[in-house]
């Protein structure tokens, strides 16, 4: 959708390069392919003089039909081969795509889940997304199409020459000689043509981008009663941009015609030279008729090359993107850690900083303690580190992990995955995957029954609605739990963290109004799970905060308050402030 | 067909532009034909003169040699340029059409509220659009012009060489294309859903890869993704393997057809009933002749797709032709009440969102909506602006000359008088100064200025180097959401509208901005009708009443401070942290 950056001459054949090395699931496929279309060109050499001969016994040796059939039945074999060599070669190079394809994918994917969460979400998941869909799927035709044409544009004028120059040397020279001129050319007119070229796609795909960008925001223009004035804006720009890029056009065609009437001169001066070398005598009719069906095969690989332009383009600049993700740094996991010992009986916070890379928000000097039971609440601002706070003694920074103590022991101590399966988390907009309601459940415990699983539902207030989807438990869930209301989304979310059945809840309480029997029925699961287990919540409700056992308040990265409701209350801090924010404006 | 036909209606306006390109891309394509039969001539007739010794008028042979590969060359930059042109001519005028129609459709219709896809599916069939001319109504005219002329000249030489070319002509042009085409357009449904499945999958594991990590199933969410990736590409093979065929197909069929031609003459000069240079001229005259049929099969495999595009677009726009007419009152600018009679909306069966809601409003008077998500707040409001159309109860407009049924408004009019903040606020590529000039498109930049000063945008403004004139959106400046708000609030106080719908306006903003935009409102505002839906314990003190909605129905109707003394449930409601 946006815009991209062209990359330039530099980053191309990085770029190149980059693709050149993650192709090797299909390396051996797509040189197979390239194979099978360089024998389709030397049999289409072979059927030539086949025909050139053919004709040549007919119209100057007074051949008659039975007399060339030992010509004409090879030549029906030879384009029944070039058919099926054709096919063959199309086949395998668009089959080494799929492969390449399918493997960069794969490996974007691990990459990804190597990094993290935090990495994803610096990047947009949007982005990502694009790259992993789109992205990928954009390197088709440059695998499929572009890669072969380069080979055949070197491999097919090479094979002509071997087979011209025996036959006829002259003619053999007339092709070498002007073989090189066309890159030549090429480059001469290229460099200039390609940038000409790419401003035309950016163009047209700006162009593109205004018209979408207005449909997307057309509710907002019809409140604004701006419709009919965009209207008119949106022919206009149409029009401007067709100006200009005509005027863009105008020079870059110049450069094809300028290849196109060189290839036609130097066709027509092989036919020339040739046709006076057989008025002449000089030369027999059959190589003149060869040189004249070989002359525009030697050039149109050449030719072609540019016609692959765009492929090339497109794949190099979802390249662009993809050669970010793969070089991004990574943590290794050290060896030897250990599993977290059971049972967990504090767990503790000690000096706790972490800032974000290329931005001051973060949290910075926290400490806290939590017992083994409880319900913790923490409240603050949008942006004043609780969700900070919540990755990092989650384990999902790293670099924090030192100063969080399980038992007094460093988290950097034990096994991120040991210390995840303590732990429940239903965060602020729970993910419902695209598989049944059942699966989504059996993420949080594979092995769980269905009795389990209704059980489950049950305590989350979610059994009724279940059973009343069409197919109950079995019932795919869409995009985004699509055709569910956030109230039952929340349920299901909170079905599978009760599935879990860890020793540590942690929640990320729905801002949004859920309706009030969802609301009532959250408060009551975590005020139970907090009778037997820990619980952290990060409380956007009067109802939670006043049932918390100790709560945090939070403001700019550090905990500035904390205590029960009760205390908090009495001291008319900024908790205080934050309850009363309705009767203190005026 | 009738898609067909609609489509080229539509390309009427350009149709000179058109043809020229079309005259153009024909006659490069028969100079090609030509250039390649008259060079297999010119050769033949000159080794025959050579070996008989006679002399022999070459000059005119090349002369018509180098007339054709400058006619050639010429013709195909002219094409080239014209049919671009022309195609940009269409495109813009393409856009407008659609841009009219969907501008002219209310939401119900549009279902734009509700799905972000209609606007992805709207660029692929805008996109299918754009290169209708190009690539299928320009192959098919040069098609019907070029083929007629060679036929008509190779069945001057030969009548059955012409017959056989004739056939492979259409299996190759035409039969096979269509079968593909027609084939495509089944599988493309599979690899839509397909590659809908694999972009829910990956969009899934990136959303959900903290939850993913908690539960130990990254791996095999990896597994899937890895199996629905394999999937979606055999699906996009089984495409590539039948073009593939095809190419093969036709490389086979056009050969045949050159060997056909030669066995068909060969007996003929034998027996001395055809020239013997004529052998050379037509097998690469039969092989040159394929040229007018080369960008048809393109033509004829995007058709379907083309013409399912253009029905989906005709479909919004046959919409609009039965929406009903609205009776065309108008109202001038006036402090206005609203009042709402017995407002019944249902979704579908099962969702009932307003159960027979009545609320007036005076003018002037500054009201709340409160409640939690699905009471029923949004859908008012749409029905309030018409995006949605009403089904059952009145709403009303209290002029100075009596009530005003709205839907006898004209959809200007009525958003003349309305100015609406959404929650949902699209921030367009453009400019500052173009987003803020939506709302008032004769604003002066003073105006501009002193609007973004009362929105509190005034310190970010002044630290943009390219102030009113940096670019935002899609290929701009990233805005916070709270930057959006208060451009959004900057264009609501730009509009001079005597009612005032502000949807969580002080979403997103910190506690001191959120103050002083409330201030502002309030002042700025004095004299408008303000209908607010909000949470803010600050914004609902500052109300003269506020309506509480419960499940489609209005639960209490007071000031906040009443309320909060009331009713404990609406102290849980408004008091979030």
């Amino acid at each position: 959708m946006t815009t991209k950056h062209r990359p330039d001459r530099a980053q191309q054949t990085k770029l190149r390069a980059f693709l050149k090395h993650h192709s090797q699931s299909g390396a051996r496929l797509l040189k197979t392919s390239i194979a099978f279309g360089t024998l389709n060109a030397v049999l289409m050499i072979a059927s030539c003089y086949l025909l050139a001969n053919a004709a040549h016994l007919v119209m100057f040796e007074s051949k008659a039909m039975n007399e060339v059939s030992f010509l004409l039945w090879p030549l029906a074999g030879l384009i029944l081969l070039r058919a099926l060599f054709l096919a063959l070669s199309e086949r395998l190079s668009h089959y080494a795509a799929q492969k390449i394809k399918s493997s960069m994918r794969q490996t974007l994917l691990a990459k990804l889940n190597r990094l993290g969460p935090a990495y994803i979400e610096s990047k947009g998941q949007g982005a990502m997304l694009n790259t992993l869909h789109d992205g990928v799927e954009a390197l088709h035709q440059y695998y499929a199409s572009y890669l072969p044409s380069i080979a055949y544009s070197a491999l097919i004028p090479f094979a002509i020459l071997i087979v011209i120059f025996p036959t006829d040397y002259k003619a053999g020279l007339i092709f070498l000689l002007t073989a090189p001129l066309i890159p030549f050319f090429m480059i001469l007119v290229g460099h200039k043509a390609e940038e000409l070229n790419q401003q035309r796609w950016q163009q047209l795909s700006v162009l593109g981008n205004y018209f979408l960008d207005r449909v997307q925001g057309l509710t907002q223009l019809k409140l604004f009663n701006a419709t009919r004035t965009e209207l008119a804006h949106i022919a206009k720009i149409s029009d401007d941009f067709r100006s200009s890029t005509m005027s863009v056009l105008k020079v870059a065609f110049l450069s094809a015609f300028a290849l196109e009437f060189f290839a036609t001169i130097s066709v027509a001066l092989v036919a020339v030279i040739i046709g006076f070398r057989l008025f002449f005598g000089t030369l027999d009719f059959a190589t003149g008729f060869v040189v004249l069906l070989l002359a525009p095969e030697f050039y149109l690989p050449l030719r072609q090359m540019g016609t692959h332009y765009h492929a090339r383009l497109e794949g190099i600049s979802a390249a662009a993107d993809m050669i970010d993700i793969i070089n991004a740094e990574e943590q290794l996991p050290s060896a030897q850690k250990k599993p977290v010992p059971l049972p967990i009986n504090n767990i503790s916070a000690k000096q706790l900083s972490f800032l974000y890379p290329d931005s001051k928000e973060g949290i910075s000097d926290i400490n806290i303690s939590l017992p083994e039971r409880g319900l913790f609440a923490f409240v603050g601002d949008s942006g004043a580190g609780k969700s900070t706070l919540f990755d990092c003694l989650l384990g999902f920074h790293h670099q924090a992990n030192t100063h969080i103590f399980i038992n007094d022991t460093p988290l950097s101590h034990y096994e991120n995955q040991s210390w995840l399966q303590n732990i429940a988390w239903i965060p602020q907009k729970p993910t419902l995957f695209y598989m049944s309601v059942a699966d989504n459940l059996r993420l949080a415990n594979a092995k769980a029954t269905h009795t389990q699983l209704e059980h489950a539902a049950a305590k989350a207030g979610a059994l009724e609605f279940i059973q009343a989807l069409p197919q109950g438990f079995d019932t795919l869930l869409g995009e985004q739990g699509e055709g569910l209301s956030g109230g039952q989304k929340q349920r299901i979310a909170l079905a599978r963290a009760f599935l879990k059945d860890a020793p540590i809840l942690m929640l990320d309480e729905p801002s949004a109004h859920l309706d009030s029997q969802t609301e009532q029925l959250i408060s009551k699961a975590i005020t139970d799970y907090a009778k037997h287990s820990l619980v952290l919540v990060i409380a956007h409700r009067l109802n939670t905060v006043s049932k918390a056992d100790n709560i945090f308040v939070m403001q700019h990265g550090h905990i500035i308050e904390q205590g029960s409701y009760k205390q908090l209350n009495k001291e008319k801090g900024t908790f205080w402030q934050l309850l009363n924010a309705g009767a203190q404006h005026g | 067909m009738a898609n067909f036909i609609r489509l080229l209606k539509l390309c009427r306006p350009h149709i000179g532009m058109l043809l020229l390109g079309a005259f153009l891309s024909t006659l490069t394509v028969l100079a090609n034909v030509g250039l390649l039969a008259i060079s297999g001539w010119f050769l033949a007739s000159m080794a025959a003169a050579g070996i008989a010794s006679v002399h022999m008028n070459y000059f005119t042979p090349a002369g018509v040699i180098r007339f054709l590969a400058i006619v050639r060359t010429a013709s195909r930059y002219g094409e080239r340029l014209i049919t671009h042109n022309a195609t940009f001519l269409l495109l813009s005028d393409i856009r407008t059409h659609v841009f009219k129609t969907l501008s002219q459709l209310n939401n119900v219709d549009l279902a734009m509220s509700r799905s972000a896809d209609l606007v992805n599916r709207m660029q692929n069939d805008v996109d299918a659009l754009d290169t209708f001319y190009l690539h299928v109504l320009l192959p098919i005219i040069v098609a019907i012009f070029a083929i007629p002329v060679v036929m008509l000249f190779m069945n001057a030489y030969n009548p059955n060489v012409a017959l056989v070319c004739f056939t492979a002509l259409m299996i190759v042009g035409m039969i096979v294309p269509t079968y593909l085409g027609i084939k495509f357009s089944k599988t493309a449904i599979q690899e839509r859903e397909q590659s809908a499945l694999l972009r829910a999958q990956l969009s899934d594991t990136l959303q959900g890869s903290r939850e993913l990590m908690l539960f130990q199933a990254s791996a095999k969410m990896l597994a899937t993704c890895d199996h629905s990736s394999k999937v979606y590409n055999q699906q996009l093979h089984k495409r590539h393997c039948a073009l593939a065929n095809s190419n093969g197909l036709t490389l086979l069929i056009t050969q045949l057809t050159m060997l056909a031609s030669v066995v068909i003459l060969i007996p003929l000069i034998s027996s001395n009933q055809v020239a013997h240079v004529e052998l050379a001229m037509m097998s690469l005259f039969v092989l040159a002749s394929f040229e007018t049929v080369l960008n048809l099969p393109n033509a004829f495999i995007q058709l379907p797709n083309t013409l399912s595009a253009a029905s989906r677009i005709f479909e919004l726009e046959d919409k609009l032709t039965s929406a009903p007419v609205t009776t065309t009152m108008s109202v001038e600018k006036q402090p206005l009440g609203v009042s709402f009679t017995h407002i019944d909306y249902r979704y579908n069966e099962q969702i009932h969102a307003l159960k027979k809601v009545s609320i007036t409003i005076s003018a002037k008077q500054k009201v709340a909506l409160v409640g939690p998500s699905g009471s029923g707040k949004s859908t008012l409001i749409n029905l309030l602006t018409g995006l949605w159309p009403t089904q059952s109860g009145q709403i009303k407009l209290h002029t100075r000359e009596g009530d005003v049924d709205i839907s006898t408004l004209s959809t200007d009019n009525r958003f003349d008088l309305l100015t609406i903040l959404a929650q949902h606020h699209h921030i367009f590529d453009g400019s500052l100064a173009e987003n803020l000039r939506y709302a008032q498109p004769d604003a002066t930049d003073e105006m501009l200025l002193k609007a973004c000063e009362q929105a509190q945008l005034g310190l970010w403004l002044s630290q943009l180097s390219s102030g009113l004139n940096t670019r935002l959106g899609t290929a701009g400046r990233a805005v916070s959401q709270g930057q959006a708000r208060r451009i959004a609030i900057a264009q609501a106080l730009l509009r001079n509208s005597p009612i005032m719908i502000l949807d969580e306006p002080t979403e997103s903003l910190d506690n001191h901005t959120k103050h002083e935009v409330i201030n502002t409102i309030m002042s700025v505002m004095a004299d408008k009708t303000i209908i607010t839906i909000t949470h803010d314990p600050a914004l609902l003190d500052s109300m003269d009443k506020v309506i509480w909605l419960e499940e489609g129905a209005v639960r209490a109707v007071d000031t906040h401070s009443a309320l909060l003394e009331s009713e404990i449930d609406y102290v849980s409601l408004v008091t979030r942290f």
